[in-house]
């Protein structure tokens, strides 16, 4: 090549790369702008996560904290969604609690997106939608899909090994930047451990008598369609699967591993007084046998490979007739939730929680999680 | 395309993606990192994604492998900065001092050296760009041809990726199945150790026959500082090596800092041992001759990206689980070494390791992860892309046509494979070497 060709190469190269280093870094960036999610009749008040732990005060670490408050005192039940962000129904349920239940007694306390770094990035090789939509009567709402683990751009780098705190339990490097590998937390360990100290001082501070963190897994784990329960929390686990069985929604009951460290399930039931479970459901996009992976994935979770993969029976969430939609997914959520919650005054007769509207598993399914999303207003 | 059954669609995609990386690179000239870009491009364009879309996949997915492309930068430079010191060349007179009257144990022993990083941190790159210059200059004097240094180092850089602890490709695999990387040391010593000797003794053995000429050797070795002697030679290797093992000793109470960090630490060590260094002048070079690669590395994990979203990836998936074990292993032992050949060891374990685990589910899922493990490195010689294969021959300075080094290197390759997929195939019957 002659020098000027080369030179006139060079600068067209160059202004392809400044061109897409300037459209992507603004989508990057446009990643840390927060859907809102719209307080509901229910909602009595708004507090931050940083209330719990000051440290973490205007960093993208604090979080909304929604509690939804009755005229009559009773016991506390806590909420998180998004302690995994790609686990969408998690973060979904969360948010159709907030924006449609009502408390009669006691309180529900609930955390959307628990951890907000996670939502800022999508995991490189995996080719996810930073966004998908949901339709509703009067038009739309977007929310970010985001990735399971902390971005690394406010945790790095990994370490050779991730050493759990205070059980000094040894994990694979990454999962220094899962939430739920990161309880109960420590206030001066990393994003991650900040993050999940901040939330298990909420359970303590609050005095929650029950804490519901809600997830999903991949249909080829066999771990999914389950309630993963905290010894304590094994008798009313045990008889929520039951009263969903009887509602035609199957639930398996696992109990919580003794050497797993640093979970929900396992910590917050071992290091406060909460009963703690952990719920997930089934998500196609979550597998690495998906197909095109695209918002109608993630809303519809129908792709043909699944089916071909439950016909060898190679699933352990059944595919069925419609594939894995997202209201089925929230339904199972909020069933669970309402069963529990339900259950609680049951079995501890001191610990009474009402809560009235609840959106209902058949109702979602009618007419879909649009139908229970309000239209935010602009401030 | 939308009338189609899912799979014809993206079986459709996958073969415009092939033929779109071939023409680039065949027909238009682009080079392998501009081809898999292309490729790419077309396959998100063919399965309808806006260009937009399209670009932020791209940039996302080239930062995969962001950590291992920091790891060659910072180790290359580390190198340079000790052959600049002189701290190569003294290492090299003291192995020649030390081992010439057993040149069989020498060999093996500088299998050995060029192995040692890339055990602790992963990518092969590093241990070849490490040791390579100071196993090179010694297995030229002692009679093997420059083709089979070449195959020598980049065996040894591609054996450093298998080998405990960290096997970068056994982890992919094993988080792509939700198995912690857990009893995974014990038998990949016991697989790694017979390999690397025989490998190190099936290149030597002719041309090693007698003791070692000392003095002819040692005159061939550039003059050396003298201040360079004793463990002052030592210290930067000391430093990296004993930062990365008590990293992963004793991770209770070594802060972590990162590999990266920990040759940026040996650099400036080695700084002020030798001689006076240009740094500048040695980290541009260092950029300049591991461009290639990292660029290959990002191309790579856009290509990944794109074939994650447009289902290709999938496909594969649900090709492994369902295929006929015969078929399957077939695909794995022919396959598999030849599309990590294009998408290097960690790419292709990602794309085609974790689906053939999954098939492979329900026997010793360790061992069966290890043996697909050992198959994916073989292919870090095989070209385009040849991994390793590449910077080996930079390092040892062979320029002749690159499939000679993957000629010379057949019969180690081979028993990498055989092993591998004895290893997968019964793996049950293998699960004695965990102990
Ligand atoms: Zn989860």
């Amino acid at each position: 090549m002659s020098m000027p060709s080369r030179f006139f190469t060079s600068l067209i190269l160059l202004s392809i790369a400044l061109a897409t280093a300037f459209f992507t870094g603004n989508h990057f960036m446009s990643l840390y702008e927060r859907e809102p999610v719209v307080k509901g009749p229910g909602v009595t008040r708004v507090g931050k996560l940083s209330d719990y732990f000051p440290k973490i005060k205007n960093t993208v670490a604090d979080t909304n904290v929604y509690f939804l408050e009755g005229s009559e005192p009773g016991a506390t039940v806590v909420v998180f969604g998004g302690i995994h962000s790609i686990e969408t129904a998690g973060m979904m349920s969360a948010v159709l609690l907030v924006e449609n239940a009502v408390v009669k007694t006691g309180r529900l306390i609930v955390v959307p997106h628990s951890n907000e770094s996670a939502f800022t990035h999508n995991a490189p090789s995996e080719g996810y939608p930073s966004r998908f939509t949901v339709k509703t009567s009067w038009g739309s709402r977007r929310f970010r899909y985001g990735d399971r683990l902390t971005n690394p751009v406010h945790q790095w780098p990994d370490p050779e090994i991730y050493v759990h705190y205070p059980s000094g339990d040894l994990q694979a490097d990454f999962e220094v930047r899962n939430l739920d590998r990161a309880f109960p937390g420590r206030p001066d360990g990393g994003y991650t451990e900040r993050v999940a100290y901040a939330l298990t001082e909420l359970v303590r501070k609050e005095n929650a008598a029950m804490t519901l963190d809600l997830h999903e897994a991949r249909p080829m784990n066999p771990i999914v369609n389950c309630i993963i329960a905290n010894e304590r929390a094994a008798e009313i686990a045990a008889m929520a699967v039951m009263d969903l069985g009887m509602q035609g929604i199957k639930m398996r009951l696992e109990p919580s591993p003794k050497k797993l460290r640093g979970m929900t399930h396992r910590e917050l039931g071992d290091h406060t007084q909460t009963l703690a479970m952990l719920m997930e459901t089934p998500s196609p996009a979550m597998d690495k046998l998906h197909g095109r992976a695209d918002e109608s994935l993630i809303l519809t979770g129908k792709d043909e490979f699944f089916r071909s993969a439950d016909h060898r029976r190679l699933l352990y969430a059944a595919y069925g007739q419609n594939g894995y939609p997202l209201e089925e997914r929230v339904g199972r959520h909020l069933a669970s939730v309402t069963v529990l919650i339900q259950l609680l005054a049951e079995v501890h007769s001191d610990q009474k929680v009402e809560v009235e509207n609840i959106p209902e598993y058949k109702a979602l399914q009618e007419n879909g999680i649009g139908s229970f999303l309000r239209m935010p207003q602009k401030d | 395309m939308s009338s189609l059954s899912q799979t014809s669609q993206v079986t459709i995609v996958f073969s415009v993606i092939l033929v779109a990386y071939v023409a680039a690179y065949r027909l238009l000239k682009f080079g392998n990192p501009l081809s898999m870009l292309f490729a790419a491009l077309i396959g998100g364009l063919v399965s309808d994604f806006g260009l937009l879309d399209l670009a932020r996949h791209l940039v996302e997915g080239s930062f995969t492998f962001l950590n291992i492309v920091l790891i060659i930068y910072t180790a290359t430079v580390f190198i340079y900065v000790q052959k600049l010191s002189g701290g190569l060349d003294a290492i090299v007179r003291d192995l020649i001092l030390y081992f010439h009257a057993k040149p069989k144990i020498l060999v093996v022993f500088l299998m050995f050296l060029i192995m040692l990083p890339p055990a602790f941190t992963g990518p092969g790159a590093d241990g070849i760009f490490a040791f390579g210059a100071v196993v090179s200059s010694i297995l030229l004097a002692m009679g093997l041809p420059l083709v089979k240094v070449t195959a020598f180092i980049a065996l040894g850089g591609t054996l450093g990726v298998f080998a405990p602890p960290v096997n970068i490709p056994a982890m992919i695999i094993a988080a792509g199945i939700n198995m912690p990387y857990v009893g995974f040391v014990i038998p990949l010593v016991f697989v790694t150790i017979p390999l690397a000797v025989f490998c190190a003794l099936a290149l030597s053995l002719k041309h090693i026959s007698g003791p070692v000429d000392v003095d002819a050797m040692l005159k061939n070795l550039p003059p050396i500082p003298t201040r360079m002697k004793g463990i002052r030679v030592y210290l930067p290797l000391i430093a990296v090596i004993g930062l990365m093992l008590s990293g992963r000793a004793m991770p209770h109470y070594v802060p972590h800092m990162g590999v990266p960090l920990v040759f940026v630490i040996g650099t400036f060590i080695a700084l002020f041992l030798g001689g006076r260094i240009n740094f500048l002048k040695a980290s541009q070079v260092a950029f300049h001759d591991t461009f290639p690669i990292n660029s290959i590395l990002m191309a790579v994990g856009a290509l990944v990206q794109i074939m994650s979203l447009t289902g290709v990836r999938g496909l594969f998936v649900l090709s492994a689980i369902t295929a006929p074990s015969f078929f399957l292993y077939l695909a794995i032992f022919i396959g598999f070494p030849l599309f990590a050949g294009i998408f290097t060891s960690f790419g292709a374990a990602s794309v085609f390791g974790i689906p053939f685990m999954l098939a492979l589910l329900g026997r010793d899922p360790i061992i069966a992860t290890i043996g697909l493990s050992a198959i994916s490195i073989v292919g870090n010689l095989m070209p385009p892309t040849a991994a390793l294969g590449k910077p080996a021959a930079i390092v040892a300075g062979y320029r002749d046509a690159y499939l000679n080094v993957v000629k010379v290197s057949a019969v180690p390759l081979l028993a990498i494979l055989v092993a591998g997929i004895c290893l997968v195939i019964f793996a049950d019957a293998f699960r004695f070497i965990r102990l």
